[in-house]
């Protein structure tokens, strides 16, 4: 048996791929033509989330450095995606291209200089992400080409615009991020990339002594994760219509893709998923019921008691009912999580 | 296959390692005694480029490795098994076992680690799937050397590999090192447990304070009533 090659090419692998990309496919057309607009806009808001907790889960969760700053790689993508479109006629693709690519240069940029410094772990790694968006937030209020204080009404750039013709077309864009962020969340789960992660969560020092590039596989898988969140900001630019930056980089984004992935679990790649579908449509439901203020307390709630009942959130329950006792086999090629 | 010449680490104005030569031949066992606080496991750190030097050199096969990362050990054909073990208590034993060749260049050298490994810990092979974390010491620490093992490393550095062991694990432990040394691998041992370390070796040092305060062949170490008086405290 060879050591286990960069991606295992398994069968199992290979079928949750065809997994995600067939249901992904399924609900761009099934969402759009049978839901009604106030499902397509949920199950927007719903890719949304799930996109932003599980490109979190790829860096934060993996490699157990908990960011505060998705809420800005999420909002840089948003305010790219708004200036393109106001400044530009290179249309929708282009602007979330370049969404991706400012979120993902913003986090390698701070990735290079924090993790240069082995003392920026665990609480100060998560107060220089906080710190982050202050900075981020006052630039972007500053500079008159992004915002300067005004905001963007992207709404009126998006009119000759495929994605600018409704909230199904928007949606349709979502779930593609969505997918995207499922297949890199699956790779982190099953390559070496994803293991090296994990090891350097564990035991960063012995990770680095056995030939793990600790520096470099922080570095450029926060910058993944940073340009995962920033993608998704592009559609969300559109459906919001209007951007200002007291709403785009609240700090709300950040603690609720923490709170879905500590919810869900990450013990296995789509428990951040499972915890955004809980979340979401547990406040839809409390919502409906006509109460914002008590939502928020249920919610806060739901998390307490499920962090006290579930250690391993909602994921890691999954295995233990599937799999009574810890050293039940898992799948034929043997590869954990 | 290791020298050490006039190591200096110090951390902020205190030097914990003061000036340390050592060489470790070629397919030897060379023991690294000293107590608590005698510098033994800062000067193992630096050996493995995990913590800063401030003079000397360290040289693995002749190459300087003293400012290499810690990331080229592996390539460099040597391998550790740290203080307390600490395994990736939430990987499973078979990826624990992995992780030791993560390294290109070690995958690239050995053709089946796995198989190595559960050869040498036949009991872990039945266990490949169990968290690493809900093992009990003892099987720990055979993960901890399999995992450094897996590599085939040509230098071994075990630091306190009897630490928090069962006296009848400790046993086992040190009759498997006695093993891996008679297979050709090149073995740096630092322990606490002298009387045991030393039996297996060639060749010993004692460290005190930073500085090394003997150095000579183990069997003579052994019998050398001074050392344990002056260096260790034993009776």
């Amino acid at each position: 048996m060879r050591p286990r090659a960069w991606i295992e090419p398994d069968a199992p692998l290979l079928r949750r791929v065809a997994g995600i990309v067939v249901v992904a496919a399924l609900a761009a057309v099934l969402v759009p033509v049978l839901g009604s607009n106030y499902i397509v806009t949920f199950s927007f808001q719903f890719v949304v989330w799930v996109a932003l907790a599980l490109s979190w889960n790829v860096f934060s969760g993996n490699a157990g450095y908990p960011s505060f700053g998705h809420g800005v790689f999420f909002g840089v993508g948003i305010y790219a995606t708004a200036a393109v479109l106001e400044h530009t006629d290179a249309g929708f693709l282009v602007a979330m291209l370049v969404a991706g690519l400012a979120a993902g240069g913003v986090a390698l940029v701070v990735g290079l200089g924090v993790f240069a410094s082995p003392r920026f772990k665990g609480d100060l790694f998560g107060l220089v992400t906080l710190a982050l968006a202050f900075v981020v937030t006052t630039v972007v209020s500053n500079v008159a080409f992004l915002d300067g204080g005004t905001g963007v009404f992207v709404r009126e750039h998006t009119r000759g615009l495929w994605v600018g013709g409704g909230i199904r077309h928007v949606f349709v864009v979502g779930v593609a991020l969505a997918a995207l962020a499922a297949l890199v969340a699956l790779a982190t789960s099953r390559t070496r990339w994803g293991t090296a992660l994990r090891s350097i969560r564990d035991e960063e020092a012995v990770a680095e002594s056995l030939g793990v590039p600790t520096y470099r596989y922080k570095v450029l898988t926060f910058a993944v994760s940073g340009a995962l969140g920033g993608l998704i900001g592009a559609p969300q630019a559109v459906y919001l219509g209007y951007v200002e930056v007291g709403a785009v980089f609240a700090l709300n984004v950040p603690l609720f893709v923490i709170m879905m992935t500590i919810l869900g679990g990450s013990a296995r790649w789509w428990g951040p998923a499972i915890g955004a579908a809980a979340v979401v449509v547990l406040r839809e439901v409390l919502l409906g019921i006509g109460s914002p203020e008590l939502s928020q307390i249920v919610i806060g709630v739901f998390l307490v008691v499920v962090i006290a009942v579930l250690p391993q959130g909602i994921s890691g329950a999954f295995d233990r009912l599937r799999q009574p006792g810890r050293s039940g086999v898992r799948g034929a090629s043997g590869v954990s999580r | 296959m290791l020298e050490v010449s006039d190591l200096v680490v110090s951390y902020g104005e205190a030097a914990a390692v003061r000036g340390v030569s050592m060489r470790v031949a070629a397919g030897t066992t060379v023991s690294l005694i000293g107590s608590n606080g005698s510098g033994k496991t800062t000067l193992v750190k630096a050996l493995m480029g995990l913590q800063r030097v401030n003079a000397g050199t360290i040289r693995v096969a002749g190459e300087d490795v003293t400012r290499r990362p810690a990331a080229d050990r592996p390539s460099l054909g040597v391998a550790v098994v740290p203080e307390g073990r600490r395994l990736f208590p939430a990987m499973t034993v078979r990826d624990n076992v992995l992780m030791g060749v993560h390294d290109r260049a070690a995958r690239r050298r050995v053709r089946d680690p796995l198989a190595r490994v559960f050869d040498l810990f036949p009991v872990l092979a039945s266990r490949q799937r169990q968290l690493a974390g809900t093992m009990s010491g003892g099987e720990q620490q055979m993960v901890a050397l399999g995992r450094a093992l897996a590599s085939e490393p040509r230098l071994l550095i075990l630091d306190e590999p009897s630490l928090g062991l069962a006296p009848v694990i400790v046993d086992q432990m040190f009759e498997t090192i006695g093993r891996i040394a008679a297979a050709g691998v090149t073995v740096l041992l630092a322990e606490q447990n002298m009387q045991r370390a030393l039996e297996l070796s060639d060749h010993g040092y004692v460290l005190a304070d930073g500085l090394v305060v003997m150095d000579a062949p183990a069997a003579e170490l052994l019998t050398s009533e001074g050392v344990r008086h002056a260096y260790l405290g034993e009776a």
